[in-house]
C-alpha cells in the first residue's frame, strides 16, 4: 500500500454510477479514502478548500476521477482549469464516462489527464475496469505529473 | 452574358423584328423609285406630245395664212385666228410643264419668241390677204426668205428641245436602272446578315442558355443521386439564381443530414447513461440473490422457508433479472450502432491520395484466419488509387469482404474477387470516378430484399452471422461522403457483387464539406452540456 496514502475524489452526477464505481473500488481492495461531488464545480470547491469546501484546507494529495458531462461545469473544463492551475496540475486525473468518441478521448489526453476509462454498458467489462483502476490506484504512491 | 432571360428573349425577338423593318422600308423605296420614273416616263412623253402638237399647230397656221394668200377665201381667216390665238397657249403649257428644267424652258421661250415674232409677220400678211387688192403684195411677202426659213429654223430648234427631253429621258432611267441595282444588293447583303445574325444567336442562346440550363439539369440529377453538386453557375441571370437558389437548397439538406446525425448522436449518448445503471444493478442485484441463496443455505433456516425463498429466486428473481440483462443487452446495441453510424456522418475526414490495392492487401490480412477458416479464396485485381479518407475507405472495403465471407454459401468453396469496372471508352477517365466492386459466390440476395439492404437495422440473414444490420448503412454514409455511389447485383444461389465508386481526383468543395462536421460537432457538444 501506500506509504502516503491519497484520497479519491469522484466527480460524478449520477448516483447510480456513483454508487456502481464506489461498490466496486471497495470489492477490489481500495481503501483510500474516497470523497463523492455531484458536479465540476463541486469539485473544484473541494480541491481548492473554496465554496461550500471554505475553510477546509485545499486537498492537494488526491485522484481525482472525473466525468465528462456534468451540470454547471463538465469534466473537461474541470481538466482545463486544473491543469493550467500551478498549485493543482499535479494532481493525477482519471476521466470516467459514456463517451468513447476517438476524438474525446484525444482531447483529454491533449489536456492532461492520466487515463481516460470507458464505462462499458457490458458489466463484466465495467467490473474490469474498475479493478483495472483499483490496481492502478494501488500502484499510485504521490502524485505523478501528468504524462 | 449576364443579362437576363427575359432580356434576351427581347433580343432574340427584336432582332427578326428589326430586320424585317428594314427590308419593309428598302420594298418601300423600291416600289417609291418605280412609280418616280413611271411619272417622269409619262412627263417626258408628255412633254414630247405636247411639242409636237405645238409645231403641228404652226405648220395648221402657215398653212391657213398660205391658203387665205392663195384663194382669198375667208373661210381660211377663221382657221388662222383659231390656230394664231391655240400656238401661244400650247407653247405656255409646255413651259409649265418644264418648270422644273430651267435650260429646256430657255429653249422653249426661245421658240416661243421666235413663233411669236412669226405669227406677227403672218398676222399681217393674212391682213394684206383679206382685200382682194393687196392680195399680191401678201404673196410676195410670202415669197421673202423669212417666211420661206422660219419653218426650217424652228423645226431645227424643235428638234434640238426633242433630242435634249430623250436625251433626259434616258438619263433618267440609266439613274433609276442603277438606284433599282443597288437596292437589290442591298436586300442581298441584308439577307445574308440576317442569317448570320440568327446564326450568332443561336450560338449566343445555346452558350448563354442551354449550355448553362445543362450545368442545372447536372446539378439536380448529382442531388438526386446523393452527389457532390459542380461549382455554381455565377452570372446574375434568372438561371444564375436558380442554381445559387439549389446550391443553397443543397447545403441546407446537408445541414439537415448533419443535425439529424448529431441528433441521433446525442439522443444514443444520454440513453448510455441510465443503460449502465441497468445493466449494473441488475448485476448487483444477481449478486445479492446469490448472497441471498448462501445464507438460506445455512443451517439454522426452517426447511420450509428456505424451500420458499429458494423458489422465489430460483424463479421470479432469477427470471426477471435475466429478461431485463437480456433487453439491456439488446438496447445497448442498438444504442452502439446508432452512436457508430452517427459518428460516421461526424468524423472529419483526412482527404489524400488513397492506395487502394495496399488498403485491400491490408484488409485481407486482417482477416487472413476468418478466410482460412472459411477456406476462401480471394483474388485481388489492378486496383487503381482514390481520393478519399483512408480510415473509412479501409472500413468499406472491410465490410463488404466481411460480409463476403459471412454469406458465403457453405456447400461450395467460396471465391471473392476484388476489382474494379474498366473505365475504357468513357470520355476524360481521369476525371471519371472509379468503380470497385467486391463479388462472391455467396448465398445471395433475394430481389425483394434488394431495396432494404442499405437500410439500418435490416438483418436478412440473422442466423448466418452475428451483427446489428448497420455494416452496409455504414458502407453507405462513408460512400456517399466521398460522393461516390454503392449498388448491388445479386442473384440467389449465385452470389452478390457489390459496386462502389469512389472519386479518382480531388472535386472542388470536397474539402469543405469534410471540415464542416467538426463545427458542428462542437456546436452540438457545448448544446448538450447546457441541457
Amino acid at each position: 500500500m501506500a506509504a502516503e496514502p491519497i484520497s479519491i475524489v469522484l466527480a460524478e452526477d449520477d448516483d447510480g454510477h456513483a454508487t456502481l464505481i464506489h461498490r466496486n473500488l471497495q470489492r477490489s481492495g481500495v481503501v483510500n479514502g474516497f470523497f463523492r461531488v455531484k458536479d465540476g464545480q463541486e469539485a473544484l470547491d473541494l480541491i481548492r478548500g473554496e465554496g461550500s469546501y471554505a475553510g477546509q484546507p485545499p486537498r492537494g494529495n488526491i485522484l481525482l476521477l472525473l466525468d465528462i458531462n456534468m451540470p454547471r461545469l463538465d469534466g473537461i473544463e474541470v481538466l482545463r482549469r486544473l491543469k493550467a492551475d500551478p498549485r493543482t496540475n499535479a494532481i493525477p486525473v482519471i476521466i470516467l464516462t459514456t463517451t468513447d468518441d476517438p476524438r474525446e478521448v484525444e482531447r483529454c489526453y491533449q489536456l492532461g489527464c492520466s487515463v481516460y476509462v470507458t464505462k462499458p454498458v457490458e458489466y463484466t467489462a465495467f467490473i474490469e475496469a474498475i479493478n483495472r483502476l483499483g490496481l492502478f490506484l494501488q500502484v499510485v504512491r504521490v502524485p505523478s505529473t501528468g504524462p | 452574358m449576364n443579362l437576363s432571360i427575359v432580356k434576351k428573349g427581347l433580343i432574340l425577338a427584336a432582332i427578326p423584328l428589326l430586320t424585317q423593318l428594314v427590308f419593309l422600308a428598302v420594298l418601300f423605296k423600291m416600289r417609291q423609285d418605280q412609280l418616280q420614273a413611271q411619272e417622269l416616263a409619262i412627263h417626258s412623253k408628255d412633254v414630247i406630245a405636247q411639242t409636237e402638237g405645238a409645231f403641228r399647230l404652226i405648220m395648221e397656221a402657215r398653212a391657213a395664212v398660205r391658203s387665205l394668200v392663195l384663194t382669198g377665201d375667208p373661210v381660211f381667216v377663221s382657221a388662222w385666228e383659231k390656230a394664231r390665238q391655240a400656238v401661244p397657249v400650247q407653247l405656255r403649257s409646255l413651259r409649265n410643264l418644264l418648270s422644273d428644267d430651267p435650260l429646256q424652258q430657255a429653249r422653249i421661250d426661245q421658240i416661243l419668241q421666235q413663233t411669236t415674232e412669226a405669227l406677227a409677220r403672218m398676222d399681217a400678211v393674212a391682213q394684206l390677204a383679206r382685200q382682194p387688192e393687196t392680195r399680191s403684195k401678201a404673196v410676195a411677202v410670202l415669197s421673202e426668205p423669212w417666211a420661206l426659213q422660219f419653218v426650217d429654223e424652228l423645226r431645227l430648234k424643235v428638234d434640238e428641245f426633242l433630242e435634249e427631253e430623250e436625251r433626259l429621258n434616258s438619263e433618267r432611267q440609266a439613274q433609276l436602272e442603277r438606284v433599282r441595282e443597288e437596292e437589290m444588293w442591298t436586300l442581298i447583303g441584308g439577307a445574308v446578315l440576317a442569317l448570320l445574325s440568327t446564326a450568332a444567336l443561336a450560338f449566343v442562346f445555346r452558350r448563354g442558355i442551354a449550355s448553362r440550363l445543362a450545368v442545372l439539369l447536372d446539378n439536380v440529377r448529382h442531388l438526386a443521386a446523393g452527389e457532390q453538386l459542380a461549382t455554381p453557375l455565377g452570372g446574375r441571370d434568372e438561371l444564375g439564381r436558380l442554381d445559387r437558389v439549389f446550391h443553397e437548397m443543397a447545403d441546407t439538406l446537408a445541414q439537415k443530414d448533419q443535425e439529424n446525425e448529431m441528433f441521433v448522436y446525442s439522443v444514443s449518448h444520454d440513453l448510455r447513461s441510465p443503460l449502465v445503471n441497468l445493466q449494473g444493478f441488475s448485476q448487483e442485484l444477481a449478486a445479492a440473490c446469490q448472497d441471498l441463496r448462501r445464507i438460506v443455505a445455512e443451517k439454522d433456516v426452517p426447511a420450509s422457508v428456505r424451500q420458499r425463498i429458494a423458489d422465489l429466486l430460483d424463479h421470479e428473481a432469477n427470471e426477471s433479472i435475466q429478461f431485463i440483462q437480456t433487453a439491456v443487452r439488446r438496447l445497448a446495441t442498438i444504442i452502439d450502432a446508432l452512436l457508430r453510424l452517427s459518428r460516421v456522418g461526424r468524423v472529419v475526414y483526412d482527404w489524400q491520395q488513397v492506395d487502394v490495392r495496399a488498403t485491400v492487401e491490408r484488409v485481407v490480412a486482417a482477416l487472413s484466419n476468418t478466410i482460412a477458416q472459411k477456406g476462401a479464396r480471394i483474388s485481388i485485381g489492378d486496383l487503381p488509387p482514390a481520393w478519399g479518407d483512408p480510415t473509412a475507405i479501409e472500413q468499406i472495403f472491410a465490410n463488404l469482404i466481411g460480409n463476403a465471407l459471412n454469406y458465403l454459401d457453405p456447400t461450395r468453396p467460396g471465391i471473392i474477387e476484388v476489382g474494379v469496372r474498366s473505365e475504357h471508352g468513357k470520355e476524360n477517365a481521369l476525371n471519371h470516378p472509379h468503380t470497385y466492386y467486391v463479388k462472391d459466390n455467396g448465398l445471395g440476395i433475394a430481389s425483394e430484399h434488394l431495396p432494404k439492404i442499405f437500410l439500418a437495422f435490416q438483418r436478412l440473414h440473422p442466423n448466418v452471422a452475428p451483427g446489428e444490420g448497420i455494416g452496409l448503412p455504414l458502407v453507405r454514409r462513408m460512400v456517399e461522403r466521398h460522393g461516390g455511389r454503392i449498388w448491388v447485383e445479386s442473384t440467389v444461389g449465385q452470389g452478390s457483387t457489390f459496386f462502389v465508386s469512389l472519386p479518382a481526383q480531388p472535386r472542388n468543395g470536397t474539402m469543405a464539406n469534410g471540415q464542416a462536421p467538426e463545427q458542428g460537432e462542437i456546436h452540438l457538444w457545448q448544446r448538450s452540456q447546457s441541457a
